[in-house]
Parts: C-alpha cells; structure tokens; sequence
C-alpha cells in the first residue's frame, strides 16, 4: 500500500511540476503552438555584361503539382478534364498524366506530380520579355500536336519578321520557317487534321508579338475546383540572352546528394534539398558568392483560441530571425556587342569559338563557342515550344571550344621562329629552299603549297606560312627546345580565366616515351614546330601569347571578371590581379615577328591578304589544322535514322581546323582576336574573315587615333590566286589524320597507346 | 450479518464510489472528446459501462469454487483467442489487438489480464507452502504468465505484455517468494531486456519510444523546440500530450477553450490519451481528484487482500489491485510525460469496452469477497 502511495505521490509531484509550475509556459506553447524557423533563400546574385546589361537573373516561375495522396480514383477523369481545359494540354500529355494518376503505388509514398512547369504569367516563354494586356485574341490549338495557330495574313508574309511563308506539305497551312510560327486558316489542323480548339489570349509579348493565356491567373481562379492541385512558386534561373554567352555563364543545377554531403561528418548539409548550384561555367566558379546567405525567420502559427496570449512576445523574441544576404551581383568584362557581333561572324560555320581580348590587361570581350546551348532550359526551365531541337550534339554544344585546346597549325609556328632566334640558331637572314616537301628520317613532309615557295627567308616563311622552313627549324631546333619556349611563351599554362579551361598540350620526349607506341621519333619535332601532331592549344591561349607578342612581350593574365557590384551598383575594390609576366625574348626578336605578322594580313602574299580590316590595320596569323577524321562511332549509331545528317557530318569531318589570331591596331594593339573554325576549311579563307568581321565592328565603335579610314594603297584584292594564299595541310604525306580534336588530346588518359605515323611503312619514300 | 449492512461498510462504500466516479467521469470525458472530434464513442462506452456494472453484480454473486473450477478453461479459451487475434485479428494502427465479434470489437489482451489473476491466485492456493517459493517450483506459473506475455507482444502490443506480467508479479510477491530467486528473477529480467534490445526483438517503434522519453527526460522543462525536427512522431504526440496537460494549469480551463486548443492535435484523446483530455479540462486540482479515485480503488483491493480470510481471495484482490494501479500508473505517467509511450489504457477512462468489462468485473470480484467476509 505505502508503495502505491509513493507511485500516486511521484505523479502528482509531476503534475504539480507540469501544470503548477510550468503551467504557464506550457499554455503559451499550446497557445503559439507552432514556433519555428523557416530557412529563406537568398536570391541568387545577377551576372551583368560590362555595360550592366543583365546576362543572368532571377524570375519567379510557377508550376501546377497534383497531390497524388489526395486523388480519389473516382475523380481521375473529372481532374484530368478540368486541367485539359484550363492548360490547352495535348492528348499524349493528357494520357501520360492519366496514366501517372492511375498508376498503382501507395500515394502516401508519391512525390507531388508536376503537371506542368513554367506557367505563362507575366513574362514571355521565349525572350522573357514583359507581357501585356490585350484586348482578346482568338487562336486555335491543336490538341493532338500541340500547336498554335494564326490565320493566314494576307500578304503570305510572316507578320512579325516578314519572310515569306512556307505551306505545310500535306496541308493547307503555311509556316514561317525562321520564327517558328504556324497559321492555318482552316478549322482542322494542316498537319494531323485534327479538328482544332478554339480560345482566347490576353497577354500579348511586346518583343516577339506572340500572344498568351495567363495560365497562373486561369489556374488560381480554378484551383477551388482542383482541391488536389497546388500552385507553386520557385526562383527560378534565367539568361535572357539564351544562346548568346551560355558557355561562359554556365547553368545551374538542383543539388544532388554528393553536392549536400557535408565536407565533414558531424557537420550539417551544405545545401538545402531545394537549392540549385552552379555546375558549369561561372555560375559554378563564383557559386559561392552568387549564392548568398540564406535567411530564416521566424513562423508562429497560432492555434483559434488565443491571439492575444500574455508573454507570447517574450518567447517569440527569443527567437531571431537572421536576415537574407542576397548573392553578390558579378559584372563582366564580356563586351555584349562585340560578343553579338562574333555570334552573328560565326553563323555559316557550324562548330567553333571565337575569342576577343584586351591586348593590354587581358580582360575577355568577347568569348564565343559554337554550337551554342539555352542554359534555361539546361537549368530546368521548360522549353517554350515543345521541340527538342536539330541534333547538334555531333557539333558538341556544350563544349566550350574557346578553352577547349585544338592543335594549334601555323599559328605555332612563331615558337619555332623566336626559339630559332633567340638561340641564335638562325638570324632574320637566313634563307631556306623550299621544294614543296623536306625529306627527313624517310619520310616525305609536305610543304602546304605543293609548288613550293622557293628560297624563302624567315619573315617570308611567316608571311607565306612556309612549312618547310620551319622543318628546318624544327630539325635544328629538338623538340624539347621547342617545348621549353613555347612554355616561355604562355603555351601549356593555364591563362587565369576564372572559369574551369583546358591547359592544351607540348609533348615532350618523356611524353612520347609513355604515350605513344613506338617512343619518340626525331620527325615529331617537325611536326610540332608547324604545331601539328600532339601540340594542343585553346583558342584563348593563342589570343593571349598573340597579345604578348603584340604588346611589348607582356604576357597578360585572362580574365571574365571586373569585379562584383555592391549594392549601390558600384564595382567593389578587388584583390589586385597578378601583373602580366615579361616573356624572355629580345626586343629585336618581337619586333621582328611583328613585323613578319603585319606582312601576313597586309603583304601581297600573305595568307590572310584578302582579309583586311578596312578601318584598322590587322596583324596576325593563320592556321589550317590537318585534322580530318572519320565520326565516332556511337555518333553514328545515332544518326543512323537520319542518313542525310550523317552524312553532312562525315564530310564535315574531312575538312581541316581553320585559325586566325591576330590584333589590331598593329603598331598598338588595343585587342587580339582568335578565330577557330572546327573543321572549318582554311585559316586565311574561313577563319580570318570572322577575325575581320569582329575587329572591324570593335573599330567602328572604338575609333583608333591612327586608324586608316580608307582602303591602303596596297592594291587590296587585286590579283591574288587563292591557291598560293591558301594554306593546304602540312605535316605528314597522305593526310595521316592527326589529332582527332572530340577526342581532347589534353584530357586523354596517360599510358593509352597512340597511333605511331613515323613508324608505319607507308611513309617511306619513293 | 446481511449482504446489504456489509455493503454499508466503510471500505466497501469508499470502493463503490471510486468505481462510479470513475464511470461518470469517463462517460462526461468522452462526451467532451466525443463534441471535440465529432465521434459518439461516449454512446458505447455507457453501454459497456452498464454492461459492466451489471457483469459486476453478476460477478458480486458468485460461487468462488464455480469460478474456480471456471477459470482454467477461460485462460485457454483466452491463449485461443490470442493466438486467433495473431491471424484473424483486426488492424488498428498498425497492431493486431482487436477480434471482430458481430456488432463488438472485442481485445482478448484486456481480458488476459483478469484472467491471469485467477489462474495465479488459484494455482498459490492450491499449492500453498509455508516457506517462500523457490525458483523451480515457479515453473509452471512462469509459463502460465509467459505465454500470454509473448503472445500479446507479437501483436505488437508491449504496454499490455508488460501489465499482464506486472500484474502476476504482484501476485507472486504478495505470496512471498524467496530473496534469492527475486534477485535472480532481476536479473533474468534485465539481460533479457538488453538481449531483447540488441538483437531486435523489441521493434524499432518501441525503441524509438524509449529513446525519445529518454530524451526528453534529459532536458525536460525547457521550452519544446518546435522547430524543424519534430519529425519524430512519437516525440510529437508525448509533446502534444504534454502541453495540454500543462495548459490545464491549477484550475483547468473551459471546455470552450479546450477544445480549440492543442489538445485537437493530441492523437487518441480517446483511448490512450484520454487523461490528457482530463487535465487540461479540470486542471491540477481535478487530476488530484481523479487520482485519489484510482488510488482509492487501490486502496480497497489492497484492504481488501488484506482481511481476507482465504488465501485465494487475498491473491485475486491482490491481482485486481495490480491490474487498475499498474495501467494507472503506466498510463498517467506516459501522459504526463513521465514515461515511454506504450499503448496501455486508463482504467475505464480511456473508451474500450473490453477494458472496462475487465476492471469493472474485477470490482465485482472484489465486492464478491468483502460481502462474504466476516465482519469482525
């Protein structure tokens, strides 16, 4: 009995604690019943152009998600009616949805379905541009293929760009081929004549002239109706430039597992599950900084009864709220015009880079790569028309081929010549013959002009690009001379661009030794002197050795980066950057390539002479890459529906690198550019009129005190055979295809065994 | 003496009325959870209170012996049905307790518990000895007591197994039991819990319960952190429980207020966490009250084992005070925050027919042998 005293003594002693003494706290707390801390994110910061244009920024983006826990079977059609009349959704839309509804797994355990992504609301799917309102605008939907409608305009002329329209085959509707927009002015659908749906738009895009529901709107009025549907809200990333500079923006990314993973065990995760990252470009190398700090605040839910609790401010105050940082805003160096400017130099080739720099401090302007890729859509935002687009993932798209390192050709060859020079090895005198070919070690290496170029002197050899001078170079030099200046010279190294770059390539003899069968052979050297076999470079590393070249052997450090903007829209003080190194080269020896480099754009004779700017005098180099290769394998397994674009790549893929680096003015260069065509034919035919295009749009905007205005009495375009300009192949007889350029020769596992071409018997000579 | 100027005597007066107070008490408690979740348990529940008093009567009436002899074959009969609840049982979150019977649930577990003071009490007095038990003569007493304990534990229901066997230990402890084999019952007892524990026969629910009572008794009266790691749901429904006891403070609050307080988000408040609803209704000074009924109750089993002059009688009221203290106090104190959460109910308070039958004709026994007793 006493023990069954002291039980019912020790629970009333507890009582007594929780409701006599604790009481109180105790009806505070059921009374808030809800203290919490809510994380807020931080907005992600802006990238701007140098101009403060905004390259990257945040919208607010909604999306319909079912609750699959919610959805009762018997309301599966009713639902999926409703929302097939509130979002235009498109019968295989509609199944798949009906089928995700049906689909037999315990909804407790189901993710919210998302219906749709990207509702139109206030801003336009395709250019992001403010929407307006406008008085209602009837159009026509396809509900089988999705497509919209307009009638067919009078003059057959496209309304917004005004291109003539093309008919439908097969139909009797018209489309415009380069803005994508589709009219009919029948009741069915020209394509699947599919009876069409009738409806009208309110929102009308100022830029492109598209008109638009506003499907949040619609969505919010309905939602009564839908109690198993949400509308949510996120930030979601935007580039309005889409394909314009994405290489070097980067996307972001929703994080993963590894990502959250904490760097050490105890500590919590590093991001939240809702948090995107930056994965490539410099969305990922300032991710950091763009991010921000996350904020929290404090959410007190209260329960009917007591809004007016006594005290309840004292426990809320114990908690504090932390406020937002918001993301550092990044302004670049990237010069928008000039970058437009390259894009629009580069539409008739179909993959790769262009780069422009400031001679002086290396700032970027302009850094191009194509094919080009929307980080919206990389960074989860939906496609604005439902297509996925030509196959151009044979052009590689979302390699950066500015910093991607190629085999550099005759823009290498200054290394033989400076290293020549410097060595003493040869003076600017010196004079070789030039048959067409130079025989060495039993093999038979062409010159490009298969004529020729006779006796030719150093300035003569650049000028003209003569190969086999620079065999002799090559062969009096070594390669690992070769390898050793050209080091000096900034190749090899990385150029302090802030976003992840290859380094590019110089073999050595160890590196032959351990990479290639058969070890080294003396004729690599010769090679490497007219930077063909396993030289690399990235276009940037050639625009930044050309810079040096230009300005007095002052190598610059690259950068994206001015700085980041405060929040008065100031530039913040930075770390200073790294001066430029000095190259170790005699003034004479620049002076002398520099002259040989104007004698190359502006000498009859040279190889690029039919390509001068007309408001600046260029200098500069071409390049024209053996590289023809056969396509990958599994690039052709791909296109093995497709024969057409199979074959279009195959013979794409026989032409030869083209380069151009050159900077203007030549007296005092203010920028280098460097053009690379991938597969893209001639360096002086296809690479350097891109160059000129962009130097010549830099100029106009940027007029040089000692610009020629006109035309140079050098007899522009007169009389020059394109053959002898024309760089054709050099290196090893019967086009031994070389470096295969998908195949990154710089990120090529060690110890894997490389074709040998000096050892193969079919070299030998005649 | 007659039956009815036994029935005026003091202890039996005291045992009435705690037992009619606690059937009014849960019949208005329940009607309150009743407005509160828009359910008519309070409905049923009177009917199986009226049932139960009248099974009370019944029970006051009696022949001993005939219950005697009756009472072997309504443990098997018992063993059956909890075997037939592992197979045929119903599920209610997520644990077999229940058997359908036409119109009733029926939970031979609460039924297992009167029943096992019968066996037990029976089995001591035919075997009586005048030395305290060894540990071998407890053979067949243990196994009367483990197999219903292990049976109900695969429900799972560990609240219950444990109350059947803190009933029979009261028994057996009252008949007196050597020193050395208590000691050795100890430890059996504890390393069977740790070994339990290590190799998983205690589920993970369960072990959670522990631990998170074990927290929570760590930094107890700190303001609850309510942030985003209440995902532990039992830590939630203890915290829930918990702050509507507290809110109830000294003097309780109106119903009104009640009822649109945190108490909606209290899971149960009609079965398992029905004094919860009590508390924060009648405050301190109310759970005083009810206390003293349950203690009251105790009080007359205990003084009732205690004059009484057969053995079997003293050992049934032992067990019967066993059965309402030791769900008594597991319940209030799981509530108020005192110990892990397990599913063992309030006597009569919590809404469970088979519960209040089984306690309210344990009070039938009860009354069964205060009338037959001699008065001195």
């Amino acid at each position: 009995m006493a023990g069954v005293f002291v039980a019912v003594l020790v629970l009333i002693a507890r009582l007594v604690i929780v409701q006599g003494l604790m009481g109180a706290n105790y009806e505070k707390i059921a009374t808030i019943e809800r203290v919490g801390k809510v994380r807020s994110q931080a907005p992600r910061g802006q990238i701007k152009g140098s101009d403060g244009t905004v390259l990257a920024r945040n919208l607010e983006s909604h999306s319909l998600e079912l609750l699959p826990a919610k959805v009762k079977t018997d309301r599966v059609a009713a639902i999926v009616g409703r929302l097939r009349d509130l979002l235009d959704m498109t019968d295989s839309e509609v199944q798949e949805l009906r089928a995700e509804l049906v689909r037999d797994a315990d909804p407790r355990k189901r993710q919210p379905l998302v219906v749709r992504r990207d509702l139109v609301s206030t801003h336009c799917p395709y250019d992001s541009s403010q929407l307006e309102l406008t008085s209602e605008v009837e159009y026509r939907f396809c509900p089988v293929c999705g497509r919209n409608f307009e009638p067919i305009p009078a003059r057959k002329a496209c309304p917004f760009d005004q291109r003539k329209l093309q008919s439908v085959p097969g139909g009797d509707g018209m489309r415009c081929s380069s803005c994508e927009r589709e009219f009919s002015s029948a009741d069915l659908c020209p394509y699947d004549h599919h009876a069409l749906h009738h409806g009208h738009h309110n929102l009308k895009c100022p830029l492109c002239q598209r008109t638009f529901n506003d499907e949040v709107a619609v969505l919010r009025a309905n939602l009564h109706l839908l109690p198993e549907a949400r509308l949510q809200s996120e930030i979601q990333r935007e580039y309005p430039f889409r394909y314009l500079a994405s290489h070097l923006l980067g996307y972001v990314g929703y994080v993963t597992d590894a990502d959250r993973a904490p760097l050490l065990p105890w500590l919590p995760p590093r991001y939240a599950l809702t948090d995107r990252v930056g994965r490539t470009g410099l969305e990922r190398a300032f991710d950091q900084a763009l991010r921000g700090i996350d904020g929290e605040q404090v959410v007190v839910r209260r329960s009917g009864a007591d809004e007016s609790a006594k005290g309840m401010d004292d426990l809320i105050a114990g908690l504090q709220p932390r406020p937002i940082v918001p993301g550092l805003t990044l302004r670049l160096t990237l010069d928008l015009e000039l970058q437009r400017v390259a894009k629009v130099a580069m539409k008739d080739v179909f993959s790769g880079a262009a780069v422009v720099i400031d001679a002086r401090s290396g700032e970027v302007l302009a850094l191009y790569s194509k094919p080009s890729f929307d980080p919206n859509t990389m960074s989860g935002k939906r496609a604005p028309h439902g297509k996925t687009g030509s196959d151009t993932a044979a052009y590689a798209p979302l390699l950066d081929k500015a910093i991607h390192a190629f085999p550099p050709a005759s823009t290498f060859k200054i290394v033989a010549a400076i290293a020549a020079l410097e060595e003493n090895i040869v003076n600017p005198a010196t004079t070789f013959h030039c048959p067409g070919y130079y025989d060495f070690g039993g093999r038979r290496f062409h010159c490009h002009s298969k004529r020729g170029h006779g006796d030719v002197n150093l300035r003569e050899a650049i000028r003209s690009s003569c190969d086999v001078y620079f065999y002799h170079l090559g062969e009096l030099l070594g390669l690992d001379r070769l390898e050793s200046w050209a080091r000096k010279l900034g190749y090899g190294e990385l150029t302090g661009i802030e976003i992840h770059e290859a380094q590019g390539r110089l073999p050595t003899r160890e590196w032959y030794a351990q990479h290639v069968k058969g070890g080294y052979y003396p004729g690599f050297a010769l090679s490497t002197a007219v930077g063909q076999k396993d030289v690399t470079a990235t276009p940037l590393q050639v625009a930044r050795v050309y810079s040096a070249l230009g300005r007095d052997g002052i190598l610059p450090n690259v950068t994206l980066v001015q700085g980041f903007e405060g929040p008065d829209g100031k530039l913040l003080p930075r770390l200073p950057r790294p001066e430029g190194r000095d190259l170790p080269v005699k003034a004479s020896t620049l002076r002398f390539i520099r002259n040989a480099l104007l004698a190359v754009v502006n000498d009859e004779g040279g190889t690029a002479y039919s390509s001068q700017p007309t408001n600046v005098v260029l200098a500069g180099k071409t390049g024209t890459a053996q590289a023809a290769q056969r396509p990958r394998p599994d690039m052709i397994e791909r296109l093995k529906a497709d024969p057409l674009a199979l074959g279009r790549l195959t013979t794409w893929m026989q032409n030869d690198h083209a380069w151009f680096v050159g900077y203007a003015p030549a007296e005092d260069p203010e920028i280098t550019v460097a053009v690379f065509v991938e597969h893209g034919g001639s360096g002086g035919h296809n690479a350097a009129p891109i160059a000129v295009k962009i130097v010549e749009s830099w100029f106009a905007r940027h007029p040089h005190a000692k610009a020629v205005d006109a035309p140079t009495g050098k007899g522009r375009r007169k009389a020059v055979n394109p053959e002898e300009l024309d760089e054709t192949p050099i290196a090893d007889p019967e086009s031994v295809p070389t470096v295969p350029p998908e195949d990154d020769p710089a990120n090529r596992p060690a110890g894997e065994p490389r074709e040998a071409p000096g050892g193969s018997a079919d070299e030998v000579l005649p | 003496m007659s039956d009815l100027a036994r029935m005026r005597q003091p202890s039996t007066l005291i045992g009435l009325f705690c037992v009619l107070g606690l059937c009014a008490i849960a019949i208005e408690n329940l009607h309150f959870a009743d407005s509160m979740l828009g359910t008519t348990y309070h409905r049923s529940q009177t009917i199986w209170i009226v049932v139960g008093l009248i099974g009370a009567g019944v029970t006051a009436r009696l022949d001993m012996q005939f219950v005697r002899r009756v009472s072997p074959f309504v443990y098997a009969l018992l063993v059956v049905l909890l075997f037939a609840v592992l197979f045929f049982g119903r599920e209610i979150n997520y644990s077999k307790r229940w058997l359908e019977l036409g119109p009733a649930n029926i939970q031979p577990s609460e039924f297992m518990k009167m029943s096992i003071a019968l066996m037990l009490a029976d089995w001591f007095d035919k075997k009586r000895s005048q030395t305290p038990w060894k540990l071998r003569q407890l053979l067949i007493p243990v196994l009367l007591i483990g197999m219903p304990v292990a049976l109900i534990n695969r429900e799972p229901d560990l609240g219950t197994s444990v109350c059947v066997a803190l009933i029979a230990l009261g028994v057996l402890l009252y008949d007196g039991v050597q020193r050395r084999t208590l000691v050795m019952a100890l430890c059996v007892a504890l390393i069977s819990v740790g070994l339990a524990w290590k190799f998983d026969v205690i589920r993970d629910y369960q072990k959670g319960r522990a631990e998170t009572w074990w927290h929570a008794m760590q930094d107890d009266d700190k303001t609850p952190d309510t942030g985003q790691g209440g995902a532990n749901r039992d830590n939630w429904q203890a915290e829930k429980a918990l702050w509507a006891v507290g809110s109830g403070r000294v003097a309780g609050r109106g119903d009104d207020e009640a009822r649109v307080s945190v108490l909606r988000h209290v899971p149960f408040v009609h079965t398992d966490f029905a004094l919860a609803c009590f508390a924060e209704r009648w405050g301190l000074i109310g759970c005083i009250f009810l206390f003293g009924l349950y203690l009251g109750l105790v009080w007359w089993a205990l003084h009732i084992a205690d004059r009484a002059q057969e053995r079997f009688d003293a050992l049934l009221a032992i067990g019967i005070a066993g059965l309402v203290f030791w769900q008594f106090f597991i319940n209030a104190g799981m509530v108020i925050g005192l110990l892990p959460v397990v599913g063992v109910t309030l006597p009569l308070l919590s809404y469970g027919g088979s519960s209040a039958l089984t306690v309210l004709i344990g009070a039938g026994f009860l009354l069964n042998i205060a009338l037959r007793r001699k008065a001195r």
